[in-house]
């Protein structure tokens, strides 16, 4: 038992108007996690951001997919929602409307090193966001 | 591992009406979670609560419950047993049936939830349980 560990995986405020990496961390003693995606704001002409972990066994040389089990979104609505269970994007080409918080849960991470992987396409494209993971 | 029981939910006078958040709760020395609902909608009452958990301590993050399940007192194989809902109670056509949400994995710290309701009062409570 254990408190949970949070760990910056893409800085506050960080824009991106391009393919890209987050941050390359290590995780010594995390078994299970989540990653929360912030998108706070998208612009540009018919944008997608796509966006989700890897993990390497190698130090960071090597990058693999990894699944989550659960994903949602974060909605005020009154309606039951269901998550989408065994995906990869935690952000699914999301377009211009995609603002909002993004959770992915990862039940066993027996892995050494994360990133965050993402792809952004469209014209003019621009998406502020950061993503954090927290695990015990 | 010591289990711990958290009261989340249970309103002075025991009613809420429209949307709101309850005060956080620590869930550090919890990895594994039940959330238990018991409440008085009546028929025809929106009322849907669910679990938020905070990357950093500002941003809330909706969570989706494993499994959801519902108290009956039928023989029967009950329905409505399902799988990954965000909702730990949500609107039902029977009322005064307790709701259980299991969530096998908890690695965040905090927690909190989140509901909305219609104009109409309804009773709930809700406490979780952990190890």
């Amino acid at each position: 038992m254990a408190q949970a560990k949070t760990i910056e995986l893409v800085a506050a405020n960080t824009v991106a108007t391009g393919d890209g990496e987050g941050l390359k961390k290590r995780l010594p003693t995390i078994t299970m996690a989540i990653v929360g995606i912030d998108v706070t704001a998208a612009s540009g002409t018919t944008p997608k951001f796509t966006a989700w972990l890897q993990v390497s066994d190698d130090g960071g040389t090597t990058w693999y997919d990894f699944p989550a089990d659960l994903i949602l979104k974060s909605s005020a609505i009154a309606t039951d929602l269901t998550a989408t269970a065994n995906a990869r994007n935690i952000c699914d080409e999301i377009d211009e409307t995609g603002e909002g918080q993004y959770l992915a849960i990862y039940k066993h991470i027996p892995s050494d090193y994360v990133r965050l992987k993402r792809l952004v396409s469209g014209t003019t494209p621009s998406y502020t966001f950061s993503a954090n993971l927290v695990g015990k | 591992m010591s289990l711990q029981v958290i009261t989340a939910m249970d309103p002075p006078g025991g009613e809420i009406q429209g949307s709101g958040v309850s005060d956080p709760f620590d869930l550090s020395l919890i990895d594994s979670l039940l959330v238990l609902s018991n409440g008085t909608a009546d028929v025809g009452e929106q009322l849907e609560v669910w679990l938020q958990c905070s990357i950093d301590g500002r941003k809330w993050f909706d969570v989706p419950a494993d499994r959801r399940g519902k108290t009956s007192a039928i023989s029967t194989e009950p329905t409505g047993a399902v799988t990954n809902k965000r909702n730990v109670w949500t609107d039902q056509t029977d009322s005064n049936r307790p709701f259980i949400a299991i969530f096998n994995h908890v690695p965040y710290d905090w927690g909190r939830l989140r509901w909305v309701a219609d104009a109409d009062p309804a009773e709930i409570k809700v406490t979780l349980i952990g190890k």
